[in-house]
């Protein structure tokens, strides 16, 4: 299982880092049109936005399975060990079923995006969701996989608190 | 008012589960059980704010400061902070201050700051006999400076949340953030005095070094420059500045014959990483903001708040009260991205410019980073130092009463932060 989650993120990466550097060239591409042409690009600003939403989402999941999202530990450190374990249990539960249920609200969206076009480019709305709906999933099939012990608690960088 | 999100938001919290997920649970709530709202539109919320352009701004900013760092521009402010203030008594302190206020125009973000010189400076410190508390005090206080000196993603987030222009903003940060840095460097010349640390460097650097420091840094100094007079000037919005930044400062880093293609890679990875970790809370704060938008809550603070008191000073102390709380328990950009809405309107309505409070509520919120109980910069400090927390807040204590009184002058001289704002608007 380790093995998968080893393609998954390197898939996750490549994918984030082609979205972002698209991302900034659209940008620029932008500035340098509406100073040097008379008719600045205007589907760089659509496109950007649509890049920007895969760089996040994706990258929200490959943060998730590095535990690298903000959480503050204290409160549930400060408890007995065995009831701290109990409310460790119940946070990670809560949070995988509330990552499966956005998995399948995503997915509804992408087919209500299969007809909806963006503005400028004509682009199905179903792109954009994708991005959601894969960052929900990975990060959903991650949650389960760890509830069954198939690969290990993300390593924990002891801060005290919050991290 | 249906108050359970709020409640299930705090829950979720305080077992453990990470921010940006608390605050979609919580914006969940109201999706599930408010008749006629289609649950999916929480995903809608969610990804809208991604095509926000505006908040593009967050991951060239990030970007320019990921670039500089590969570019070698950190060791350049290096030196040219050694070469001003090494000769100082407690030098390599003086450095760990001036080095936050220079790199602030680089990096928007206190954590990478602290970070960075945790690791850089505070070594080199404790082996010339500061001691590990002192080191880590000064380097956690310090890194405050570098998020009120433009840019700042603090202050770009408030103006967009708040609805506040973002080059006034960054032009207000600029004084508050000197007279920090002042503070800052008395108190710890006084502190070095009376321990006796010794300077850094045995004589003054002459002229001409301090000359070819400078040469050396000045491309680098001139970004910050050309985001705010670009931005001040019309010439870009907040997102093409970033743009440029990232252009800019990559350009520095092949003129300097230190950037190269194999640096690439990693400078996508740690923007995307950073980007995605804010942008998570953000996203799902627009949820949570549908909730509060849905059940008024912005106006029922308001009207709370005026209940208290009219008096717009008092208010400030009342507001300023508050964030320090909050500030102390939630991580600052989050209590940030769930506050600004909330208290931009009740600070307005008493005439409070919003341009003022922002940099309040900014400054606010990160000094609540270097308190108990929970302070993001006080961990990440003492996480690379290996410094007791216990340690780190009994050498601290000087500085809380700085930055403190820091906060009482930034709240009632509002002209601190409006003077130069306000000089080519009449």
């Amino acid at each position: 299982m380790q093995r998968v989650f080893s393609i998954i993120g390197r898939v996750e990466s490549v994918l984030a880092n082609a979205a972002l550097g698209a991302l900034v060239l659209a940008v620029l591409w932008g500035v340098l049109t509406r100073y040097v042409t008379e008719k600045p690009a205007v589907w760089t600003t659509e496109i950007s936005g649509m890049l920007f939403t895969w760089v996040v989402f994706i990258g929200a999941a490959t943060a998730f399975r590095d535990g690298k999202h903000i959480r503050i530990t204290l409160l549930a450190d400060a408890l007995p060990q065995r009831v701290a374990a109990a409310v460790h249990l119940l946070a990670r539960l809560l949070v995988a079923a509330f990552v499966v249920y956005v998995t399948c609200l995503s997915a509804l969206m992408m087919m209500k995006g299969l007809t909806r076009l963006s503005p400028v480019l004509d682009i199905p709305f179903l792109w954009v969701y994708l991005a959601a709906f894969l960052s929900f999933g990975i990060v959903s099939l991650t949650c389960i996989c760890r509830l069954f012990g198939l690969i290990p608690e993300p390593e924990r960088q002891d801060t005290g608190g919050a991290r | 008012m249906d108050l359970v999100p709020v409640i299930v938001l705090l829950a979720a919290i305080a077992i453990g589960i990470p921010v940006g997920l608390a605050i979609g649970m919580a914006g969940m709530m109201f999706f599930l059980f408010s008749a006629g709202i289609p649950a999916e539109l929480f995903v809608q919320r969610i990804v809208a704010v991604t095509h926000s352009f505006p908040l593009l701004a967050i991951p060239l900013f990030v970007m320019t400061g990921v670039v500089m760092n590969h570019a070698g521009i950190t060791e350049r402010m290096m030196a040219l902070a050694e070469a001003l203030t090494g000769h100082w008594r407690g030098g390599l302190a003086q450095v760990n201050v001036l080095l936050s206020t220079l790199l602030g125009g680089v990096s928007g973000s206190a954590n990478a700051d602290a970070a960075m010189q945790a690791k850089v400076l505070v070594p080199e410190m404790n082996r010339r006999g500061y001691g590990l508390g002192f080191s880590s005090a000064v380097t956690a206080s310090s890194s405050i400076i570098s998020v009120i000196i433009p840019p700042g993603i603090g202050l770009l987030l408030y103006g967009f949340l708040g609805d506040v222009s973002i080059g006034r903003l960054f032009l207000a940060g600029i004084l508050p953030g000197f007279l920090l840095c002042i503070l800052l460097m008395i108190t710890v010349g006084i502190i070095s005095r009376r321990q006796g640390f010794r300077p850094a460097l045995e004589k003054p650097a002459t002229a001409l070094e301090r000359l070819a420091a400078f040469r050396n840094a000045f491309l680098a100094l001139l970004v910050p420059v050309g985001i705010v007079v670009g931005i001040r000037f019309g010439f870009f919005t907040p997102t093409e500045a970033g743009a440029m930044a990232v252009l800019f400062a990559a350009v520095i880093g092949i003129l300097h014959r230190e950037l190269k293609p194999r640096h690439i890679i990693p400078i996508l990875k740690e923007t995307t990483q950073i980007t995605a970790v804010i942008m998570l809370i953000i996203c799902c704060a627009n949820a949570f903001g549908f909730y509060m938008a849905w059940e008024q809550i912005p106006a029922a603070v308001t009207e709370f708040m005026l209940t208290l008191t009219e008096n717009p000073y008092l208010l400030l102390l009342l507001v300023n009260v508050l964030l320090l709380v909050v500030g102390m328990f939630i991580e600052g950009i989050a209590a940030l991205i769930l506050l600004t809405p909330i208290l931009v309107p009740v600070v307005t309505d008493l005439g409070v410019d919003p341009v003022h409070f922002g940099i309040v509520a900014v400054l606010n919120l990160t000094i609540a980073g270097v308190t108990p109980p929970l302070g993001t910069l006080m961990f990440t400090t003492c996480a690379i130092t290996g410094l007791p927390v216990g340690q780190f807040i009994r050498a601290s204590l000087p500085f809380y009463a700085v930055l403190l009184a820091m906060l009482l002058v930034i709240t009632f001289v509002p002209q601190l932060s409006l003077w130069l704002p306000g000089l080519g608007f009449k």
